[in-house]
């Protein structure tokens, strides 16, 4: 299976609220909030880090079975990705990183 | 109850202002009848002290800024607070009577910014959309 990577999109605004993300998408208003677990993800988005290597830290932290949380981030991924407010490569993301990005 | 107003409620609760009204100057290049300002020089905050402001509100948790004034457009280094705001990663609201933005060097500032000049409304099919949950949560 082909790595993963995911970026955050810079068309969005966010702020982390009580330990949940809040997440406006730019493009048309849509809004978002994130549990602690799409927090994570959320935060972990950086472009560089594998999908794997996040889920990974997910199964540590959360002491999720990992083909549960597998299926799980992948379906918040793609769903995130089909709003364009995170991006979604085969390779690497180069993005500029905002300055309160995991705020 | 909407995302919105459940982010709202939270953030009262948490004791955070959530959304922030931001007037960054009196001066207006207009002299309308109804309005409540005098127009007088009180003086303003400058680039620096709005940018440092900002980014305290950052750090804090708000989520939303509105600049206002006066009108935003008669400082030169508007255009400046509303792109280090993004990046900061407000959603922006401008208040401006838009006479301004009818020149070209403030078009050509305006218009690459412009889609970020996100306005939620109640009434926007997208407000209570939420991705599926992880986990059990």
């Amino acid at each position: 299976m082909n790595e993963k990577y995911i970026a955050r999109s810079s068309e969005i605004a966010a702020r982390l609220l009580g330990g949940e993300m809040m997440i406006m998408s730019a493009v048309d208003s849509t809004f978002f909030t994130l549990n602690e677990v799409g927090t994570m993800i959320w935060q972990a988005a950086d472009g560089r880090t594998p999908l794997s290597e996040i889920i990974r830290q997910m199964c540590d932290h959360f002491d999720v079975d990992p083909d549960i949380a597998r299926q799980d981030a992948e379906q918040f991924v793609t769903e995130l990705s089909q709003y364009s407010i995170l991006l979604v490569s085969d390779a690497p993301i180069e993005i500029p990183v905002p300055m309160s990005a995991s705020r | 109850m909407s995302l919105m107003d459940q982010m709202h409620q939270k953030a009262m609760e948490l004791g955070i202002p959530v959304d922030v009204h931001l007037d960054v100057t009196y001066r207006c290049n207009e002299r309308c009848v109804h309005c409540y300002l005098d127009h007088d020089d009180h003086g303003e905050m400058s680039k620096a002290e709005i940018k440092e402001l900002l980014q305290e509100l950052a750090d804090i948790g708000v989520f939303s800024v509105t600049f206002s004034g006066g009108e935003v457009f008669m400082r030169r280094d508007f255009v400046d607070l509303v792109e280090h705001a993004r990046r900061l990663l407000f959603a922006v609201r401008i208040k401006t009577n838009g006479v301004m933005i009818r020149s070209t060097k403030s078009r050509s500032a305006f218009i690459p910014i412009a889609p970020k000049f996100t306005t939620p409304s109640p009434s926007c099919p997208g407000h209570g959309s939420a991705p599926s949950p992880l986990f059990d949560s």
